[in-house]
């Protein structure tokens, strides 16, 4: 039985594995993601001038909502690259269970994307002007909550599998899906701000992770049995 | 049950006898609700007649969001069974369904104007609808995103299963979020509470949306079966002058 | 042996095959023929298990394969006209992927003999984006030298010699005969008749479709 369980890890490590090789080679898409969520950083002050008190306000909610703007265009290409070049069909005679295939390129999406996007997300924090004793809390909240969001992003680039005009349909059908993370991560701070305790917001956030981890997979799953069996 | 429904041709011919006694039925209800609604029932001391709003925003509200559950549940049903009426069935429930979420959303609005003195207050219950029209939005799209219907109809079918695990989820964040940023405000969508009165008008009307869009669907479905035939014989046609 | 019963398989909305049935005899290549959209790579994809089947099974001796779906495709290697090979890496990247990700172990001695069985060993560091057709078709066929290493069954192969130069299909024809010779089981739909010589039988799709409506 151990050997079994092992082997599974091993086959899980590599399909991580293969997926972070696939995306190192082509840096651009990642400086681009980044560049992006700067960006959409910069609109802000632009766009409402350059007033330090106004920043400071929204700027929790600003790096939350760019960062789920920003990882938008990538998550077309999470399975549709796969699935075109037949990986897929390769994928699912892999000894493990879809499932756990499913689980494991979540989990590769988020490292190669949003764990960048964490590391940087301080100096999105200082270029809108939030105060520094938030910028912990900042960093912990979206770190709890990327994770449901690359699972989440993951079943959406599930559903257009195949379809056409899928990168603009994208936002539309997971956008509503990420509200609550949105809500629960930004919450965290919110509370900090009032000197309320983050706790109650960042354990929903946190059960929420847990709860995409479960279904998501699922989910993906059955999705590409579906794009597969056509 | 549904396999036993399931037949198209029992299906029309079931239908094809409830047709018109669903919708004249309905239109009773709706008629006699309205005029409950309009001027049999008492105005509210604080909104006076803006009240009224509530009869066709409620029972908008409801609909919308049980043609929802009922969207999903005709989606398990073409998932698991595989048969292809369940996903007429959803294919046409959707659209009514954005309808009415569209109206929730339009008379909220509207009923925002007189209480709030704006036209759109960011309140939990309208937030929420306006998510749940993008869900309607969004399983309307995928539906027709694909090259063959059938690819659309699955895709569609899982979309509404994980809205309808994802619903209750947003539903709470969105309360959560709205206790949390908003304490002061004193008026809810409820309104206070609700005298007898208006409690008849109210039934009347939510009896009569719902057998409405039960009507509404039927002819959507038959609709859509006819066109089905249609694209079949066109098809058998086609193979003919080819060989 | 694999029992095809009654399979009624559906591609979109279009009934590809009813009530189809055939052996597939184990130590021999079948050979799938039939014309275009007569719904080979449809039966391939079912059997591999990626297609659903409306109604029928499919059994290996007397067990059903999709009652233990992970057991089935674990022994095998499925290869179609999509190589399942990523552009951004290179031709030993992908080989070491797909051996990992099937559980196999792999280091480079292993990498190298089974690029060398399709006369690829020079090519291990070029990407997949620099590779031809034809390349990248013998990197994807380099997998099947693996049979030879761990234990695999089955090869189903959607016509894999289109691409392939004259000495490459000598060696592609080697593998056949080779992994023959242990026993295994090889089913090819392909539209050239020619590229199998030995110890195969064909199945024409068309036939057996007309055979059922007389």
């Amino acid at each position: 039985m151990n050997s079994v369980y092992t082997s599974w890890s091993s086959i899980f490590i590599a399909h991580v594995k293969r997926d972070i090789l696939t995306n190192s080679r082509s840096l651009i898409d990642l400086i681009s993601i980044v560049g992006f969520m700067i960006l959409i950083i910069i609109l802000f002050p632009l766009g409402l001038g350059p007033i330090q008190e106004k920043l400071n306000i929204v700027s929790n909610a600003v790096i939350w909502v760019g960062l789920i703007l920003a990882i938008m265009p990538s998550l077309e290409k999470l399975l549709q690259k796969d699935f075109e070049n037949g990986w897929l069909d390769q994928i699912a005679t892999s000894p493990i269970p879809l499932e756990v295939v499913m689980l494991s390129k979540g989990i590769s999406y988020w490292l190669i994307i949003l764990i960048p996007l964490i590391i940087t997300s301080p100096i999105f924090a200082i270029l809108l002007d939030m105060d520094l004793k938030n910028i912990p809390w900042l960093v912990i909240s979206i770190s709890s909550g990327s994770l449901a969001i690359s699972l989440i992003g993951l079943s959406g680039s599930a559903l257009i599998l195949g379809a056409r005009r899928g990168n603009i349909l994208l936002p539309i059908l997971i956008i509503p899906l990420m509200t609550p993370i949105l809500i629960f991560g930004v919450g965290v701070n919110e509370a900090i701000k009032i000197n309320a305790s983050p706790y109650g917001n960042l354990f929903l956030l946190l059960a929420l992770t847990l709860v995409y981890l479960v279904i998501s997979p699922f989910i993906s799953a059955l999705l590409v049995r579906i794009a597969i069996g056509r | 049950m549904f396999d036993w429904l399931a037949n198209p041709n029992r299906f029309k011919k079931i239908t094809n006898k409830l047709e018109p006694s669903l919708l004249v039925i309905s239109l009773l209800f709706i008629i006699f609700g309205l005029y409950f609604s309009l001027f049999d029932s008492p105005k509210d001391y604080q909104q006076g007649d803006a009240v009224r709003i509530m009869y066709v925003h409620v029972p908008s509200a409801w609909l919308a969001s049980f043609l929802y559950l009922s969207l999903a549940i005709s989606s398990i049903f073409y998932l698991v069974w595989k048969h292809p009426l369940a996903d007429l069935i959803s294919s046409s429930i959707a659209p009514i369904g954005a309808l009415f979420s569209i109206l929730t959303l339009i008379t909220g609005s509207l009923w925002g104007k007189p209480m709030w003195g704006t036209w759109w207050v960011w309140d939990a219950r309208l937030t929420s609808m306006l998510i749940l029209f993008f869900f309607y939005l969004g399983f309307i799209l995928l539906h027709n995103a694909f090259e063959r219907k059938v690819d659309g109809s699955k895709s569609a079918s899982v979309l509404a299963i994980i809205g309808i695990i994802n619903l209750p989820i947003i539903k709470f964040s969105v309360d959560w979020w709205h206790t949390l940023h908003q304490p002061s405000s004193i008026l809810k969508f409820d309104g206070p509470s609700i005298d007898n009165q208006m409690l008849l008008p109210l039934t009347l009307m939510i009896i009569g949306f719902g057998l409405f869009s039960l009507y509404l669907i039927i002819v959507n479905v038959k609709t859509k079966l006819i066109e089905k035939k249609c694209e079949a014989l066109i098809l058998k046609l086609n193979l003919k002058e080819l060989s | 042996m694999l029992y095809l019963k009654d399979l009624t398989i559906q591609r979109g909305n279009k009934i590809v095959f009813s009530n189809f049935n055939a052996v597939i005899r184990s130590g021999y290549t079948t050979l799938i023929k039939g014309k275009n959209g007569s719904g080979k790579s449809t039966l391939l994809r079912a059997i591999a298990g990626f297609t659903p089947l409306e109604r029928g099974t499919i059994k290996q001796d007397k067990k059903d394969i999709f009652e233990n779906n992970e057991e089935w495709v674990k022994n095998l290697i499925f290869l179609d006209t999509k190589n399942g090979l990523s552009k951004d890496l290179t031709v030993a990247e992908n080989l070491n992927a797909w051996l990992t990700m099937k559980g196999w172990s792999s280091n480079k001695e292993i990498i190298k003999m089974a690029l060398k069985s399709v006369g690829m060993e020079k090519y291990a560091e070029l990407y997949i984006s620099q590779c031809s057709e034809g390349l990248k078709k013998r990197a994807a066929l380099s997998r099947l030298y693996i049979s030879f290493i761990n234990k695999v069954d089955f090869w189903i192969l959607d016509e894999p010699t289109n691409e392939l130069d004259t000495t490459s299909l000598v060696l592609f024809k080697k593998l056949v005969f080779n992994f023959l010779e242990q026993k295994g089981t090889i089913i090819i739909a392909s539209h050239d008749q020619t590229i199998i010589e030995k110890n195969f039988y064909t199945l024409d799709l068309d036939e057996l479709k007309k055979q059922r409506v007389s």
